[in-house]
């Protein structure tokens, strides 16, 4: 069950915005029910500090309130690592990049003439029914790390391989879209998923996505090209993978 | 036997203070090779060639460590210094001795006198090269310095060194009387002296001139933005002038009831109002909260740039940065590289757009780019390899250098993502 949250402090667009919302869960018959719909931010916290529960939350930004919707959803955030933050607002595009990065939200609704809103309200709808259904029924693996205050999560069939970056600790992730670095040892990567393999000093090698190896070269040659270091002491170990 | 420890303990000095010189970062390998590679190739050396052989082994060295370092200057000074820094040792520990003992010409030809002096000759020279080491990293963190005087140096660095010998050799045909090993150092001092004054005064010009251009160029930028400003606050003068005349002329729809004139005049009057607030000069507001006058500066510079361009550009600053714990100079680079390679790939879309935003997240700063990107971008991992540029051959070090600076400071992390056209660069700054 998906639950649904609205705080807006503007009577007829709280109400206009639950009404489009119940109408859609109705007509869809989607595992979904509105749980709160309030002016006051507060009911909100309370509610999800008390309850375990996964949400899709529609805040307005600009609320008349001490804390705007920003603070408020970081708060939430806390509790609800995995729920659907979508906001309501007047200047929508000057604050987009700062959503998602700030508290990771899913989409924007801007309240503006020319946007749509009951059609954005219905594909945000979709996109976190969605996203709740996937993450609850199937077994896809996530590869997630903490560091400092950024948590990256790519999925194990995505990634190629780690490379030590010059900091000590400090790792570089590819994948095939991606790169991105964090700090972590590599020695505790390779503990987290029998796919990887320990292929030098400073690569660790997702050994489903090898393309080639070129034994001549030491090198491995992934399934994007990309190329990857293997040692002499290491490529033992990945016989049975496709040599050239 | 001897000769060969002694000629062994002064090659494995030298690779010490190259060691010593280039701050301790070579490579454990790196050294190891040095030292066996000095005490297998210095003893026959010496015995084939005399003195002159150092040269040889001279070339080795930077050899070795142009192969191993990949950058020619340093890998030329180092070992040049290095070695100079052994021959002045030398004669300032044989003058100091000359002058305190006053030996006999029997115990100078004695093995022990030779052994004990050479040692402290090398503890010397490896004191020398910890005072001279600071001096050279001075040298070598300066980039612009390196590229326009690098060679000068070079050069400088090599000459002195065989000056030095040649005196040497002179000495040596007139068998090395006190009196000449007295002159020589004092010689030799003098000159070094001079040289490290000259370089000292050197950088401090070169620092000074880097500061001065950097400061224009920032002032230009700020300029820039003022400019906007100034534009900005004109275009809300007028537009007050104007509301009061268009209150009016809708009082006056109202009063007659003509809802469908009213209607009429709001979207033709109005609504491009509205528009017209959504524009360009709109989008650099939010920059007011960002404290970093640099970073202001390079940021808006770009973001006009970008807007000249025809590029849907904003900033987004929601909270108010006072600080990012990272050094200007730095961050300035890789923003300006960030937003240079964002701009030039956007330009090429049909609907380019350009964000950035700065963000505060519990202890870091991001700084994040997105920029729309063509469904042909080549796949990152190209992207990252050095020389690599969609314009074609030599240009294409933004990235790479994007890359090398960021490896350089410990608290901060880079994430690059493309997905559904949209390439995403996050600067990640930690406290």
């Amino acid at each position: 069950m998906l639950e649904v949250f609205i705080c807006e402090d503007n009577d007829e667009q709280r109400r206009q915005l639950t009404k489009y919302i119940s109408d859609y869960i109705m007509i869809e018959n989607l595992d979904m029910k509105i749980t709160l719909s309030t002016a006051h931010s507060k009911e909100i916290l309370d509610y999800v500090k008390a309850n375990n529960v996964v949400g899709l939350y529609f805040l307005d930004v600009d609320l008349k309130e001490e804390k705007n919707g920003i603070v408020i959803a970081a708060e939430i955030r806390e509790y609800d690592p995995q729920g659907s933050i979508v906001f309501v607002t007047t200047h929508s595009e000057l604050t987009y990049l700062t959503f998602t990065y700030k508290v990771e939200a899913m989409d924007y609704i801007s309240k503006d003439q020319y946007t749509d809103i009951k059609k954005r309200v219905v594909e945000c709808i979709e996109t976190a029914y969605n996203r709740h259904v996937r993450n609850s029924y199937s077994n896809r693996k996530l590869f997630q790390v903490k560091s400092g205050e950024k948590m990256i999560s790519v999925d194990y069939n995505d990634i190629l391989f780690f490379e030590t970056a010059l900091q000590p600790h400090k790792l570089i992730l590819h994948t095939v879209n991606r790169q991105v670095e964090f700090y972590y040892k590599l020695k505790d990567v390779l503990s987290m998923d029998s796919r990887f393999y320990r292929c030098h000093n400073s690569y660790v090698v997702n050994k489903d996505n090898i393309a080639e190896i070129d034994t001549a070269k030491r090198e491995i040659i992934m399934i994007n090209g990309q190329k990857c270091f293997v040692s002499n002491r290491y490529i033992k170990g990945l016989k049975g993978v496709a040599m050239k | 036997m001897s000769d060969f420890i002694n000629i062994s303990l002064q090659t494995i000095t030298i690779s010490l203070s190259i060691y010593i010189l280039f701050q301790y970062q070579l490579g454990k390998k790196l050294l190891f090779v040095l030292l066996i590679g000095s005490v297998l190739l210095g003893y026959p050396l010496f015995m084939w060639q005399g003195i002159i052989g150092v040269f040889i082994l001279l070339i080795f060295w930077i050899l070795i460590l142009s192969l191993f370092n990949k950058k020619i200057f340093p890998s030329i000074v180092v070992p040049v210094v290095a070695l100079i820094n052994l021959v002045i040792s030398d004669y300032i520990v044989r003058t100091i001795f000359l002058v305190i003992r006053k030996p006999s010409a029997e115990y100078l030809q004695s093995i022990s006198y030779i052994a004990g002096i050479n040692l402290v000759i090398c503890i010397v020279t490896l004191l020398l090269s910890f005072v001279v080491s600071y001096l050279l990293a001075n040298f070598l963190k300066q980039d612009s310095f390196m590229r326009s005087y690098g060679t000068v140096f070079a050069i400088l660095s090599v000459v002195t060194l065989i000056i030095f010998y040649i005196n040497i050799l002179i000495g040596k045909q007139s068998g090395f009387s006190d009196e000449n090993i007295r002159a020589n150092s004092v010689l030799f001092i003098f000159y070094f002296a001079i040289l490290i004054g000259v370089c000292i005064l050197l950088t401090r010009m070169i620092v000074k001139e880097t500061n001065m251009r950097n400061q224009q160029a920032q002032y230009e930028r700020l300029t820039e933005y003022t400019e906007n400003l100034e534009q900005m606050y004109t275009n809300m003068q007028k537009f007050r002038h104007d509301y009061i005349n268009i209150l009016l002329s809708m009082s006056e729809y109202i009063r007659s009831r003509d809802i469908d004139k009213l209607e009429q005049y709001f979207n033709n009057n109005i609504m491009p109002i509205s528009m017209s607030m959504k524009s360009n000069s709109y989008k650099l507001g939010s920059l007011h909260n960002l404290k970093m006058q640099e970073l202001k500066g390079i940021i808006s510079s770009k973001i006009i740039k970008a807007q000249e361009l025809k590029i849907d550009a904003n900033v987004e600053v929601v909270e108010p940065v006072e600080h990012i714990n990272m050094e200007p100079v730095n961050l300035c680079r890789c923003v300006g590289i960030i937003l240079d390679n964002a701009i030039e790939e956007a330009i090429h879309c049909e609907r380019p757009f350009v964000h950035v935003a700065l963000v505060k997240r519990g202890g870091s700063t991001l700084i994040v780019v997105s920029n729309s990107s063509r469904p042909t971008t080549p796949e990152l991992h190209k992207i990252y390899e050095k020389g690599f540029s969609t314009k074609g051959v030599n240009r294409g070090l933004g990235l790479n250098n994007l890359r090398e600076i960021v490896a350089s400071c410990n608290n901060v992390t880079l994430d690059t993502q493309i997905l559904d056209g949209k390439f995403t660069q996050v600067l990640d700054i930690a406290e």
